[in-house]
Order: structure tokens, then C-alpha cells, then sequence
């Protein structure tokens, strides 16, 4: 069988095994020559160990910390992943046949083996293989100092993607919050209120999980749990001024596409984040400008309606597989859902996502 | 122009569609479009996954509501060139393996049948654009 060409937009002609080995080459390299300049952590994605491996102690701070509340102490058995970074500008180690691009705005490109098992996530500063069938993601970054704000909110975030999607964890476009493990899930494109709706049930001292994408895993028994991926969350100026204790902390973009600001939560709340909940209803925040927040039932279609589009379409690799459809279909015939009616008034969110508790818990 | 024995099937390798209580959401996601469709459209739609032609169609909606065949017809005709023309289903030879199923009584009123469209996450799917053809892990 032929193999088939695939070129990057600069018109470079990519051979993901080759370009694998190559990741893997450069690793082994920063690592054998730099013991030095190590890091190592343990996390916990979707219920699973993962080792992650650094080589360039500036490129370990900011990988870390989006996946700070995830972190594990316990060390023993297999990894589930193994992570293996380096940075070009702490080691000196490069990519061969790779130079950066000096334009940060242009987008990921993905590339997969003939056998799909190697998939090459190509970005102006940094390359990743990962190699699905041994469980091992390598990647090279030329500047952690050239990291894209989006890079440092949801590191590795495509090539995660499809890792829990090969572990049968769908991660969605949605938020999280949770009381004592159980969950109220938040679906909607961007700007319907997920942020505000997770961000205002965290400072009221609900377990936060995400805002933005949480890992939809089907458990035996028909329940479903949703596992948090990253501690980021993405404002915009105005909304961000919504919540004063955030703006210490808001780290803003520095490309023009770049228009909203990241926080860290695990700078500022570390201990209200959480790992995963059981998801007991969906609720789905929508502006209609209402003196207070009031929830009504959904329809299942209304919240597939609301929830799929983004879900699929945007994450990358999840798109293609009906099945990903069908699984969330499946997930909301079978889960209570109801429309979370928002205002300028804010403060009774919490106390929405309380009841909804209450009766669903 | 559709001949009326025309048989269609969904797009599979673009399109994921469901239909729940009467309703149907139909998503392209190669061009990050997505539809919906009400009552009548999504009998439409589960017709088209069963195999009937476009005839058959317009048949069973005539003896399902009390209303003008031609009438039906026509609303027939137009949804299913408004499917054709968003590529959510191609034209196909292939016979049903099975005899189409037959929907059951309808417990409500004919109302001409709309395609819902949404196209507020299409700017977005050129950001990320999907993969195609990766596959599954083997067990």
C-alpha cells in the first residue's frame, strides 16, 4: 500500500512514523544530556495515571499548571499516558527538520499515520506525536516564553482529546460544578453563561470541575461521571470584571486572537477544584435577561440541540464518529435536563444549581 | 429534477443524525452545520433512513393526515431537495433490505415540514478542523 501524502500548509511534505521517531530521538537526547534540567509529575486524567516527563524546568511550570488539581502522589504501576516534552530554548536540543514559525496565529494542523495510530499535532512553536497503541505522547517545544495563551490554558488539548476518546471518555463543550461528588453539568456554545453559571457556583463553594470541556464517561450501571481536563478558564474583559476576585490573577493574550484573558483557578482557588462528580442533571444557561436566574425543564432535543454542535464539531478527532453522537443522545435521553434562565443577576445562580441538586442528588 | 422513485440514504460519512420524540437533529460535520426538523420533517427523515423512495413518502404522509396529497407532495418534494442540496443525503440505488417500516398514526396536526438550519458554529470548525478516518483502537 502506498502511503499517502500529506503536506502542512507551508507546503512540507510530513511522514507521521518518521516524524514520530524523530520526536522520540529529540527527547531521548534532551533527557540523556540534561539530567539537570528534569521534571517529573504524576496526574490523574479520567481515573487513570499519568506520568509526564519534562526536560526544560520553565516548560514544566507552565505545562504543569493547567493540570495542577489533577496531580498524584502515588508513583506505582503502569501509565495509562507517558508525557515526554522538551523545550529547544532551555536545552539547546532542536527538532531536526523542524524550524518554528515566527506567525503564533496561525492554527494546528494534524496529521495521522496510514493506520491512524500516529497522529502528528503540528503548531507554529511547538510538534507532538502521539502514539496511540503504546500509550506515549511526545512533543517538542521550540520557547516556552512563545507559548500561546491558549497553549497554557488547555495544553495539548487536541492530542488529550483523542486520548480519552480511545479510553471511551468523550470530552464535551460544557462546565461542571459539583456538591460532596454529585453534579450538575452546564451545556451551550460560548457565551450562553457556562463560565458565569461554573465560575459564580465556585466562589459559592461548589466543587468546580471545568467550564468549558469536561471527559463524559459512561459508567456501568447507566450513570455517567464527568472528569475535569484543565484548571483554565478564558474571559473576555467585560465579563471578567464580573468577577473582581479573578482580575489579580488574569493573564492577558498577547495575539490579536487572543481577546480573552486566562486565569489559573488553581491560583486562586485551589481547593474548590475538583476531579470528577456524577453527573445527577444537565442544565443549560442561556441569557434572556430575567430578574433572577429560574430554571424550567429542557426537552432532550433542546439540550442535544444546544450541547452536541459545539461538542463535536469543534473538538477535534470527536467530530467524525457518529458514535460520539449517538453517545451523547444516549446520555441526555437518560438524564434530567432543564433551561437555567440568566440575568444581570448573578448571586442566585448558586442557589438554582442548589435545588437542582436537592431534587436530582 | 427528483424522480418519484428516488431513494436517498443519509450522508454517513458527513452527517449524524437523531431523531427523539418527534424531533430530529441532523449535524454536517464537515461544514459544521446543523439542522433540526419538527413533527412532519423528522418522519421525513427516519423514511429516508428506512429506505423509501419519494413516492413512498408522500404516500405514507397522505394516509397518515387528513390533508391534500398533492399538497404533501409538494412539501415533500421541497424538503427533500432542500436535504439534497445541504448534502445531508444522497441519491442511492440500493434497494431496502427490508420492507420500509410504516409509521404509526399521527397524534398531531400536518404542518408543512421546515429544515431548520444553524449555522453559528461553521466560522468556528475552521479553527480545529476534524480528522477524518482515524479510526478505532483494536481491543
Amino acid at each position: 500500500m502506498t502511503e499517502q501524502t500529506r503536506l502542512t500548509r507551508a507546503g512540507v511534505e510530513i511522514h507521521p512514523d518518521v516524524e514520530y521517531e524523530g520526536l522520540t530521538g529529540g527527547f531521548s537526547q534532551a533527557w540523556d544530556l540534561h539530567p539537570e534540567l528534569r521534571r517529573e509529575r504524576w496526574f490523574t486524567f479520567a481515573d487513570l495515571p499519568i506520568r509526564m516527563l519534562v526536560v526544560g524546568p520553565g516548560l514544566a511550570t507552565d505545562i504543569f499548571r493547567a493540570f495542577s488539581h489533577l496531580q498524584r502522589d502515588d508513583r506505582t504501576g503502569p501509565p495509562a499516558l507517558t508525557i515526554s516534552l522538551w523545550d529547544e530554548g532551555e536545552t539547546g536540543i532542536g527538532l531536526r527538520g523542524v524550524t518554528p514559525e515566527d506567525d503564533l496565529n496561525e492554527h494546528g494542523e494534524n496529521f495521522a499515520s496510514d493506520d491512524g495510530m500516529v497522529v502528528i499535532t503540528a503548531r507554529p512553536q511547538t510538534r507532538t506525536g502521539l502514539q496511540r497503541l503504546e500509550r506515549k505522547l511526545v512533543g517538542w517545544v521550540a520557547d516556552h516564553g512563545r507559548l500561546t495563551q491558549y497553549e497554557l490554558g488547555r495544553p495539548l488539548h487536541s492530542e488529550l482529546m483523542l486520548w480519552h476518546k480511545d479510553r471511551n471518555v468523550q470530552a464535551i463543550h460544557a462546565g461542571l460544578v459539583a456538591r460532596d461528588g454529585d453534579g450538575i453539568l452546564f451545556g451551550g456554545p460560548g457565551g450562553s453563561g457556562k463560565s458565569s453559571t461554573a465560575l459564580t457556583s465556585l466562589k459559592a463553594g461548589f466543587e468546580y470541575m471545568a467550564d468549558d470541556y469536561v471527559g463524559l464517561k459512561e459508567l456501568g450501571d447507566g450513570t455517567y461521571e464527568g472528569h475535569s481536563l484543565f484548571c483554565s478558564t478564558h474571559l473576555e474583559p467585560g465579563h471578567l470584571r464580573r468577577f473582581p476576585y479573578l482580575l489579580p490573577h488574569a493573564i492577558p493574550g498577547r495575539l490579536p486572537r487572543e481577546d480573552k484573558s486566562l486565569v489559573m483557578l488553581s491560583d486562586v482557588l485551589p481547593d474548590g477544584l475538583s476531579r470528577k462528580a456524577r453527573i445527577r442533571a444537565v442544565a443549560l444557561p442561556i441569557v434572556v435577561g430575567a430578574d433572577k436566574p429560574r430554571l424550567r425543564p429542557a426537552t432532550t432535543i433542546e439540550a442535544l440541540l444546544r450541547l452536541a454542535p459545539s461538542s463535536l464539531i469543534l473538538l477535534p478527532y470527536a467530530g467524525v464518529a457518529a458514535g460520539e453522537f449517538e453517545k451523547l443522545s444516549r446520555f441526555l435521553e437518560n438524564i434530567p435536563t432543564y433551561w437555567l434562565e440568566l440575568g444581570e443577576d448573578m448571586e442566585e445562580i448558586p442557589m438554582r444549581i442548589g435545588e437542582l441538586l436537592e431534587r436530582h442528588g | 429534477m427528483l424522480d418519484s422513485n428516488t431513494r436517498l440514504r443519509p450522508n454517513t460519512d458527513d452527517v449524524a443524525a437523531k431523531v427523539i420524540d418527534g424531533e430530529a437533529i441532523i449535524m454536517n460535520l464537515s461544514n459544521g452545520l446543523y439542522f433540526s426538523m419538527d413533527r412532519v420533517g423528522s418522519a421525513v427523515w427516519e423514511m429516508v433512513e428506512a429506505g423509501l423512495s419519494v413516492d413512498e413518502m408522500s404516500s405514507t404522509l397522505d394516509a397518515r393526515y387528513d390533508v391534500d396529497g398533492d399538497a404533501i407532495r409538494d412539501d415533500v418534494n421541497r424538503l427533500v431537495a432542500e436535504l439534497l442540496a445541504e448534502k445531508l443525503v444522497l441519491v442511492t440505488e440500493t434497494e431496502p433490505s427490508s420492507p420500509p417500516s410504516t409509521l404509526g398514526a399521527a397524534d398531531h396536526p400536518y404542518s408543512s415540514p421546515t429544515l431548520n438550519k444553524y449555522d453559528d458554529m461553521a466560522d468556528l470548525l475552521a479553527l480545529d478542523p476534524p480528522m477524518p478516518g482515524l479510526g478505532t483502537l483494536p481491543e
